[in-house]
């Protein structure tokens, strides 16, 4: 018999990390946190099918979908961005330019931004990202390539320059 | 026109996505070019601030992660378990019926009729109300 997945195992592993996903693509943390609760739910509900193999993917899986289909829904009530009207500070101080670069993350498009987190917080390889969002590899390496580059220029222009320069 | 192909590739070259040739052309570059040298330095610092601060949910939904977990395991006990908890709900009332025996063999039977005694007034009281 295969070993039995303990969710609350899961949830101390990976809740952190779905729930940062989340927030970073629906912009606001009571979404962020039911979309959290949904995808810790869903695997309650299909715990006995679960298998450690794949297990990371198959989570990520579910929480971008969740996390679109509540961008979608959103999107049809037109509702604010709350967080990108934030003026962007302009200090040197490193932390500072985390927050910089954070929020200018905000400003790149969802198509390139979902695959980005993937990648940076997931640590997955282009293969695994087109299989959690059923694309092309292609695709996904292009995308992730053209936000980067964007996120490069807009943090060139809006960070001082010495930050690239130490 | 070097520089610009390896900029290209910087990214992929942190994620170990190149080819082995490319790889060596990528590492061979950024021994001798000053410039590409600190862009990856810049395409680092990107990379480290968006993977830097992992958000924490609140408890509130690891509670209620922890009882719907609960109760869920409860529905789905399995199945020999069900026949398990029949038995235990018998053995307890077989325990009962024989303390009450016990009670009466020994005589002390005014536990007993003051057990009927009220059974018998909250009947009369419920004819009452109705
Ligand atoms: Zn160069």
């Amino acid at each position: 018999m295969p070993e039995r997945v303990n969710i609350e195992e899961l949830y101390k592993a990976y809740s952190r990390m779905v729930y940062t996903i989340a927030y970073r693509i629906v912009k606001n943390k009571a979404d962020a946190e039911d979309i959290t609760q949904d995808v810790f739910i869903k695997l309650i509900q299909i715990q006995d099918s679960l298998r450690r193999q794949n297990l990371k993917t198959f989570i990520y899986k579910i929480t971008v979908n969740k996390s679109i289909d509540r961008l979608r829904n959103k999107k049809m009530q037109t509702v604010k961005n709350e967080d990108i009207k934030e003026e962007l500070p302009k200090k040197k101080d490193s932390n500072e330019n985390n927050i910089i670069l954070n929020l200018l993350m905000e400003k790149i498009d969802i198509e390139q931004r979902i695959p980005i987190l993937l990648s940076e917080i997931g640590g997955f390889s282009y293969k695994e990202i087109s299989e959690i969002l059923e694309t092309n590899i292609g695709t996904i390496k292009s995308r992730i390539n053209r936000g980067i580059n964007t996120l490069k220029q807009m943090a060139k222009e809006e960070i001082d320059d010495d930050v690239s320069e130490n | 026109m070097m520089c610009q192909r390896i900029k290209l590739l910087l990214y992929d070259y942190t994620k170990g996505e190149l080819s082995k040739i490319e790889i060596d052309m990528v590492k061979s570059h950024l021994e001798k070019c000053n410039a590409c040298r600190k862009e990856m330095v810049f395409l680092e610092k990107i990379k480290s601030s968006i993977r830097q601060e992992l958000l924490e949910p609140s408890d509130k939904i690891l509670y209620k992660i922890k009882k719907i977990n609960f109760e869920n395991r409860l529905i789905n006990l399995p199945v020999f378990f069900k026949p398990l908890i029949a038995f235990a709900v018998l053995v307890i009332f077989l325990v009962g019926f024989i303390y009450f025996g016990n009670l009466i063999k020994q005589g002390k039977t005014d536990k007993l009729d003051k057990f009927y005694q009220d059974i018998y007034d909250i009947s009369v009281d419920f004819n009452n109300l109705s």
